[in-house]
């Protein structure tokens, strides 16, 4: 089943606010034609897929019909969709080397732009632009130079994260039997290449094999270490190209189907100790849990997924079995396997315990699981409008929001409920700071704030500690507001532009959480207008940038200097803005 | 139909078991004894210069152990196990890019010799591992671009026994998915001859319908675009006709094996030498055709909301079976889209339909008896690229099966059988190797016992029940009669309901035991001793006329039960477990083996000679 984005989705079922024309009949006999085109050559391409989406996924009223087959573009690179009914369509390619195209997409991975078809309309000259991708290899080598087999490397791509420059996994590769790895199928970037796999630490029955007490496992991506001697154990850090940690490590600049080799990798161990202990939960040992070892000070990069782990026994037992020295944090989250009795959702099961290591081996360590911690509170309807009806109201997603890194829980938070009568309770989470937020309103609604001892905490985060957080309203409103115009370059309107907007109080340019709602972009149409049907009222900057510059615009420094070439505009309440913006350059 | 092995009667077998003496409990993790031998050793490359090899893995596995151990190489390819309790072990070695292989094995797969410590004694072995074989090509899309993410797979003709036929399964390295170069590199293979097939996921995006636009097609679109007249009202009739007649073709990618055919038995052998490097293994996908099958599912009582039909692939030579699911819903009408060209089954599973509103009532319940309650239905399909219709699966009742146990001997035992209670293991279909519900069997206090929902085809019992080849007690099953034919021995077609089967059990069996030794007169107990029936139609899997046994560590070994007849019998230290259920290696030695023959009851001993 195809995973619908969430800003797709959020924008189905906020609404649309457009005044109903008078229907016109539809002859369903819509036309688009277009070709697909190599971004650096502008050479059709032959062997592309091309889809069709948008009014097929959603469509404005009736029931969603059936989407045309998709098209392979032969030697001239053509597509053609006929019969198609009036809306506004989306139309993609996929083609083996390279990245995802689509209409009106100007950078690899950049925003689209839908095609809107009259009724019968006919739209021609539609290029879909496509770019190669590209590659890093090279060879991986132990401390004898021998080629290590099998080992994963991963790449990592700097990008912005909550408005934090971070190095985020983008692919992973194994190194073959002369040790060689290949990173194929990365759009441009910067880069940087590890072998970060750590090995998982079980309890001797799952794995059928120890070394001594207990398993050691070996998984797969995981070099094989020296053999022990005497007391000392060892293993091989996470290490970047070339040899060493993150802050040594060589950035590789990646430009549109450039191919980068050489980029090696020599591994050396390094003592570890053992590190065991118990897991108990509130109903005593907790059998079965993974526990992560977190190094501490990796904000530039996340090792999260490859992190030394270990895995509880029956008695709640659990050994690291070789740990580099250094501070880390033990980590723990987990879906309680029975739910609770008074609720159906969830239960999580955290926990956060220091640690040091050092040179000499720890035992006894305790880890405490806690329960997680959860947030209620009720809707409010704040309008004339009929208020949604009880089934309605049970679909809308209460979301917590963690400010302070990516989602804690492996798996996302688990799903909020929501009574006939408004009252919601959000699945459980770890402490920390949040935001409560909603995934989608109710038709007609616009989410207006999440109130909680004074404070919007939709915008700014609280402090979720010590107890549940009761009493939040949620306040939706049915007077929108939101903000229009036209993006006018020096030739006359200007359909390449993004139009960028965010809040004038710079504490919120960063910590804002996955889904910010006042820090918005969206891309011009064709004719060069543009549209957000629903920014709450407030004081805003909003500029228009060529698409090219709008790429990880999110970051706290970006935003400083687009501040100072942004026109201020100011959202009232029930207020429909039209702001129209010239074309600005960034560089 | 291919004969389905299975062993529908074992619940009979287990049911006696019940009544046999009392045995002690099984004491599944028995501590770990501390000991004072040792085992330890090198692992070095399978070369005319061998060089150690420095982190390999060396897993050590006993009996005296309560699980293994394993150890890595140092820089010279050393390693150790300690503190070992006196016994016998089996030792293997592995490194990435190498070819596993146990200690005194002759080739990777196959069984090694064990090695045996004494107390105190410290063993030293050398493991010798070959270096593993590369093939790599590239794997071009059927317009000659370079295709990224095919899965490329080197397969080898294997018996499998569970089958009973020879298939084409993984070869043990892992299958390589093709890069953004369309290159796959296939490393850590035995030396040897593999099939190479490339396929697609065939939930990828490559694999759904896709279309092909015609030229003209094109060229129309671009002149209406252009302001040519536009298609009026009148003629939408005409253009949806159009529409309907015009052939769209929808294709997907088939499986290829080298050089380019997608029939495997028309793929080539690729022959690799040990620690050789094949390049130049290119594959072109090719699009296939895909069609539509539509069908209905016919039943006399009123279907569920949902059944789920099954369609799965029956070609031979497939060793995983993929399975598609559709629904049926309440009209029982179902749709298989983008199927591609080949032979397949169509398979609903048991329905229970006794509840259902129009199901015939269940017979008056005889003592033990079970009424038919589950329905089911078995299709076959040619598909060639053009859509089908009206494809019809008819619910069948199950069958029926009773009979009785009869117990021959001395003394024949006193039995409460309404006190036994029986589980079934579950039965697996061979087509489509799908789980099917259980029947429920039951036994009446004159040791009848019925079996129901059965579904009619080719049945056969094995090795696999109980009392075949270890005793229920101090009984022996002898055999198992339905419609005249002995169910050990023949397939026996089961189309309608029988109420004549006798399950027999006898107090005598016949006994082969001798001594295994090697060409100078030793006692070897690295080898097998094989026993088979001189007659080659009683050569399938799990036949009680086939038996393959280790001798113990003095070479002794003792067949019971074999029935009377003329047997072959050979001793072989190249063969793996249960691969004497291939009738081709059979063939192989049956001139090398020595002929007996057993009467009833008899007891025999035999030498036989490792050849």
């Amino acid at each position: 089943m195809k995973i619908i984005p969430f800003g797709a989705l959020a924008l189905a079922l906020l609404g649309q606010t457009a005044v109903q024309s008078p229907p016109a009949p539809d002859p369903r006999t819509g036309l688009i034609v277009g070709q697909v085109v190599d971004a650096a050559t502008g050479k059709p391409l032959s062997g592309a897929i091309v889809s069709i989406g948008g009014e097929f996924l959603f469509p404005a009223t009736g029931p969603r019909p059936t989407p045309p087959p998709r098209i392979l573009t032969g030697s001239d690179g053509y597509f053609v969709f006929r019969d198609l009914p009036r809306g506004s369509f989306t139309i993609s390619a996929y083609k083996s080397g390279y990245a995802d195209g689509a209409t009106g997409r100007r950078r690899p991975g950049g925003p689209s732009q839908p095609i809107e078809i009259k009724p019968g309309g006919r739209v021609g000259d539609v290029m879909v632009k496509m770019w190669r991708v590209a590659s890093i290899s090279g060879t991986v080598v132990d401390e004898a130079g021998e080629a290590i087999v099998g080992v994963q490397i991963r790449a990592f791509r700097r990008s912005v994260v909550e408005g934090r420059r971070r190095f985020v996994s983008a692919s992973t590769a194994m190194s073959d039997d002369r040790g060689i790895y290949r990173l194929g199928d990365l759009i441009p970037g910067d880069y940087v290449v590890a072998a970060t796999a750590q090995p998982i630490t079980a309890p001797v029955m799952m794995t059928g094999s120890a070394f001594g007490q207990p398993a050691y496992a070996i998984g797969r991506g995981i070099p094989v270490p020296p053999p022990s001697k005497g007391q000392a154990v060892f293993v091989y850090p996470p290490t970047f190209s070339p040899s060493g940690p993150l802050d040594q490590a060589t950035i590789v600049p990646l430009g549109s189907g450039e191919e980068r080799t050489a980029v090696d990798i020599a591994l050396h161990p390094i003592r570890g100790v053992r590190v065991s202990g118990v897991v108990t939960g509130p109903d005593g040992p907790a059998a079965s849990m993974q526990l992560q070892m977190l190094a501490s000070g990796n904000e530039a990069v996340s090792l999260e997924q490859d992190a030394p782990s270990a895995i509880s026994d029956q008695t709640g037992a659990f050994t690291f079995f070789a740990v580099a020295s250094g501070d880390y944090t033990i980590r723990v989250a987990a879906r309680s396997r029975t739910p609770g009795a008074q609720t159906a959702l969830p239960s999580v099961l955290w926990a956060a315990t220091p640690l040091s290591v050092g040179r000499t081996d720890i035992d006894g360590v305790v880890v405490s699981l806690q329960r997680g911690l959860r947030v209620t509170g009720r809707f409010e309807f704040d309008g004339a409008m009929e208020k949604p009806a009880a089934q309605r109201l049970a679909q809308v997603p209460v979301v917590v929001d963690a400010a302070d890194g990516p989602a804690s829980i492996s798996g996302g938070a688990g799903p909020s409920r929501v009574d006939a009568s408004g009252q919601f309770t959000t699945a459980d989470v770890p402490p920390g700071k949040y935001f409560v937020r909603i995934g989608g309103s109710p038709q007609g609604w616009m989410f207006k704030s999440a109130m909680y001892n004074g404070r919007d905490v939709a915008d700014t985060p609280f402090d979720l500690r010590g107890g549940d957080a009761t009493g939040l309203v949620i306040t939706f409103t049915d007077r929108w507001s939101g903000m229009r115009g036209m993006v006018q370059s020096a030739d006359g309107p200007d359909p390449d532009a993004t139009v960028l907007v965010f809040p004038v109080d710079e504490q919120m340019w960063s910590a804002f959480g996955m889904n910010p709602r006042r820090i918005r972009s969206v891309r011009t149409s064709a004719t060069g207008e543009y549209n957000f049907p629903s920014l709450l009222p407030g004081d805003y900057y909003a500029v228009a940038v060529h698409d090219d510059q709008a790429a990880d615009w999110r970051e706290t420094k970006f935003m400083e200097s687009l501040a100072r070439l942004a026109t201020r505009v100011s959202i009232g309440d029930g207020e429909k803005k039209t702001q129209d913006l010239h074309t600005r350059d960034v560089r | 139909m291919r004969i389905k092995a299975l062993s529908i009667f074992a619940a009979v077998c287990f049911a006696a078991a019940h009544l046999a003496a009392q045995q002690p409990p099984r004491d599944t993790r028995p501590a770990d004894k501390i000991g004072t031998a040792s085992i330890s050793g090198v692992v070095t490359s399978d070369e005319a210069q061998p060089r150690p090899l420095r982190r390999a893995r060396v897993t050590l596995n006993g009996p005296e152990l309560a699980m293994g151990r394993t150890s890595i190489t140092a820089d010279d390819g050393s390693f150790t196990f300690e503190r070992l309790p006196a016994g016998r072990y089996t030792l293997a070695a592995a490194k990435e890019a190498y070819v596993r292989m146990s200690y005194g094995a002759r080739r990777p797969n196959a069984q090694g010799t064990p090695v045996a410590v004494a107390d105190g004694q410290r063993q030293r072995v050398t493991l010798r591992i070959p270096r593993g074989s590369v093939i790599t090509g590239t794997v071009l899309d059927p317009e000659g671009q370079p295709m990224r993410g095919v899965l490329v797979s080197a397969l080898t003709y294997r018996f499998v026994p569970g089958v009973g036929e020879r298939r084409l399964v993984s070869a043990g390295a892992p299958s390589s998915a093709t890069d953004d170069r369309g290159e796959y590199r296939i490393f850590g293979l035995p030396a040897g001859g593999y099939v190479i097939s490339a396929g697609v996921e065939q939930f990828s995006v490559s694999s759904l319908d896709i279309r092909v636009v015609p030229a003209g097609e094109i060229q129309q679109a671009l002149s209406e675009r252009q302001g040519g007249p536009p298609q009026a009202p009148a003629q939408s009739p005409s253009a949806a006709t159009t529409k309907a007649n015009e052939p769209r073709r929808t294709v997907a990618y088939a499986p290829v094996y080298y050089p380019g055919t997608a029939v495997s038995a028309q793929a080539s052998t690729v022959t690799v030498a040990p620690g050789e490097e094949r390049t130049g293994i290119d594959i072109q996908m090719q699009y296939v055709p895909t069609a539509k099958i539509e069908g209905m599912v016919i039943s006399a009582a009123a279907l569920p909301q949902v059944t789920p039909v099954m369609l799965n692939s029956s070609d031979p030579t497939l060793a995983v079976d993929s399975v598609r699911v559709a629904s049926a819903g309440p009209d029982g009408r179902f749709t298989f889209n983008a199927v591609p060209p080949g032979q397949y089954n169509l398979i609903v599973r048991p329905v229970p339909l006794g509840a259902m509103a129009g199901a015939p009532r269940p017979q008056p319940a005889a003592p033990g008896a079970v009424s038919a309650s589950m329905y089911w239905a078995l299709g076959t399909v040619a598909v060639q690229g053009e859509d089908l219709a009206g494809v019809t699966l008819t619910l069948q009742p199950g069958l029926t099966i009773s009979g009785r146990v009869v117990f021959e001997g001395a003394t024949p035992p006193a039995i409460d059988f309404s006190q036994v209670r029986v589980p079934v293991p579950p039965l697996r279909l061979a087509v489509g190797n799908l789980p099917i519900p259980s029947p429920m069997v039951r036994l009446d206090a004159t040791g009848r016992f019925t079996i129901g929902d059965v579904i009619p085809g080719p049945y056969r019992l094995t090795t696999t029940a109980q009392g075949m080849r270890s005793p229920i007690g101090a009984w022996w099953l002898k055999s198992v009669v339905a419609g005249g034919r002995d169910l050990l021995d023949s397939v026996v077609d089961i189309r309608q309901s029988i109420d004549d089967v006798v399950v027999t059990f006898s107090d005598r069996a016949t006994e082969l035991s001798g001594t295994v030794t090697d060409a100078q007169g030793n006692p070897a107990s690295n080898a097998f001793a094989l026993v088979f029936a001189a007659d080659s139609q009683f050569w399938f899997t799990d036949s009680r006329r086939i038996a393959g046994v280790r001798p113990d560590a003095e070479g002794r070994f003792t067949i019971r039960n074999l029935p009377p007849g003329t047997y072959l019998a050979v001793a072989s230290a190249d063969v793996d477990d249960r691969e004497w259920f291939d009738p081709e290696i059979l063939q192989r030695l049956a001139p090398l083996a020595t002929k007996l023959s057993l009467a009833e009851g008899e007891r025999k001993t035999l030498d036989v000679t490792v050849r």
